[in-house]
């Protein structure tokens, strides 16, 4: 399969268990949302498949290729990217040299620019002194500049306003619709759920339910259900497409 | 006075090239590297014991320089392979340890003897104003500049050095950006391994030849790189070639000799009370 494929995929932190014998599917011109509450163990699980900690148990694909002893370098250059948690900038390279650690030459480097006009004034200035929403612009756009095959979001809108939020969202589809793989871990379930194709929700480290976006977006009291109690109500219409 | 002023520079110039080393330690590998001289002593002690043997001067340094390369590629790859994603301060600290265990199986090799070291240029000076300068200490002295002009350009300049800084800030995330951080930061601790032996090379001939010394040299070099705070290959160069100039003024009055050795200590003493000055107690602490 072209994408990413989790087959029975486990992490362990310290001797316990945070996920367990998740079994994921990310193709390849599709958005794949992955919701859950805090502490369901959506960021150890994209760690473990860039590499970031081992996981325990069951594989990973990445286009057809195990990947599970590969290294974070090799996963990168396999076509595999990870755009972090937190706006992580190298902060004391300006905008251009951020991107450029991860663009094969200047020309590429330039041309993950135009995916943001707003970071081309901003290029000689230090990271660490750009604006939050300008931060993240640039994370992605360093993703960008390695030409991925699967990109994997992880909580893109934390601390960003809404505005910028709902400026950077269309542009998982957009590379979605270019053939890429994204893997979307958001909070802002509503947003994510209006561009993705096919929803996960972890909850305990388990995947609680799989539905199309479309249909979780149509049930909001459903998805509430699966946060709080880690289950789908009994009459819920999503209970044939439940993981 | 002037004359042991300048007899200073050779000194001064090791001490400048050994702490651009750790400077650049500091910034690209994320360590405070206490073993860098020990390292380098045994790079300089090859050169020696080739010498011994009848070898040229160039080529004992070359080998000498490559032993240097060759024990800080081991030594950075265990850190690389055990510390790798550990905070500065446990790095540094396995670094104080790599330090002891190289000084004391220098030690236990090489005895306390000090050995007849080959002297740069074969130890020939020049007169400017009326001073006898030797060639070595301005050749020493000239490098420690060009490898900092050199680290800077490198490091703001080119692909690779971008490629570096990024590593030393967030090693992680450049390793998911296909930034082989570990082998890079193997790569800078050979180079500097290499750096290191070739500057106690020189400055061996004037310090005393037996291990232990070169080892220790290490403290001038630290206090040197501390005046730009282990972030300035510029004021590390100022630092080594002023810690040398003192050093060496020092011969001057013999009542004031025998104190020279605490001369790191004060500048490092110095450097944290300016640097700490406006500190308030609690953040200090």
């Amino acid at each position: 399969m072209e994408g990413l494929e989790l087959s029975g995929f486990s992490v362990d932190r310290a001797g316990f268990p945070i996920v367990r014998k998740v079994d994921l599917v990310v193709p390849r011109g599709q958005v794949t949302v992955m919701l859950g509450p805090n502490g369901a163990g959506k960021t150890t699980l994209l760690e473990a498949i860039s590499g970031l900690i081992p996981a325990s148990g069951g594989t990973a694909e990445l286009d057809g290729a195990k990947i599970n002893r590969a290294s974070r370098v090799k996963r990168s250059r396999l076509g595999l990217a990870h755009v972090e948690q937190g706006r992580a900038v190298f902060g004391e390279l300006t905008t251009f040299e951020n991107v450029l650690v991860a663009a094969k030459d200047r020309d590429a480097a330039e041309e993950a620019f135009s995916t943001f006009p707003e970071l081309v004034q901003r290029r000689d200035t230090l990271a660490r002194s750009l604006s939050g929403g300008e931060q993240q612009m640039l994370v992605i756009a360093r993703a960008l500049a390695m030409k991925p095959s699967t990109i994997l979001v992880d909580e893109m809108s934390l601390g960003l306003a809404p505005v910028i939020v709902r400026r950077l969202m269309p542009i998982w589809r957009r590379l979605a619709d270019e053939g890429m793989a994204v893997l979307l871990v958001e909070q802002f379930a509503a947003l994510a759920l209006a561009i993705g194709d096919e929803a996960y929700v972890l909850s305990r480290g388990e995947v609680a339910l799989r539905a199309p976006a479309k249909d979780l977006a149509a049930r909001t009291e459903d998805l509430r259900s699966v946060y709080l109690h880690g289950h789908l109500p009994a009459d819920s219409p999503l209970r044939g497409a439940s993981a | 006075m002037f004359n042991y002023a300048v007899s200073g520079l050779i000194y001064g110039g090791a001490y400048a090239l050994v702490a651009v080393c750790l400077v650049v330690m500091f910034r690209m590998v994320r360590v405070l590297n206490f073993a860098q001289t020990a390292i380098g002593a045994i790079g300089a002690y090859v050169a020696i014991i080739l010498s011994e043997h009848g070898w040229a001067y160039l080529p004992a340094a070359l080998v000498g320089a490559a032993a240097g390369a060759g024990v800080a590629v081991i030594c950075g790859s265990l850190m690389s392979a055990w510390f790798a994603d550990a905070p500065t301060e446990r790095r540094s600290t396995v670094a104080i340890a790599i330090f002891i265990t190289l000084l004391t199986l220098g030690f236990r090799i090489a005895g306390s003897t000090p050995r007849v070291a080959p002297e740069l240029f074969g130890g020939s000076t020049f007169r400017i104003f009326g001073v006898n300068v030797t060639w070595a200490g301005l050749a020493v002295v000239l490098a420690a500049i060009v490898l900092a002009f050199l680290v800077d350009v490198f490091l703001r300049g080119t692909r690779l050095g971008i490629r570096l800084r990024a590593q030393s800030e967030r090693p992680q995330t450049a390793e998911l950006l296909g930034v082989p951080s570990r082998w890079l930061a193997v790569g800078v601790w050979g180079v500097t391994g290499a750096i290191t032996a070739v500057g106690l090379l020189v400055v061996t001939p004037s310090r005393g030849a037996d291990f232990l010394s070169i080892g220790l040299l290490i403290l001038p070099a630290l206090a040197a790189a501390s005046l730009g705070l282990f972030r300035s290959t510029w004021l590390a160069v100022v630092g080594g070639v002023g810690i040398g100039i003192i050093t060496g003024m020092t011969e001057y009055w013999p009542e004031v000799k025998q104190y020279q050795d605490i001369i790191p200590l004060a500048v490092i003493v110095i450097v944290l009370m300016w640097t700490q000055r406006k500190e308030v107690w609690d953040a200090a602490r």
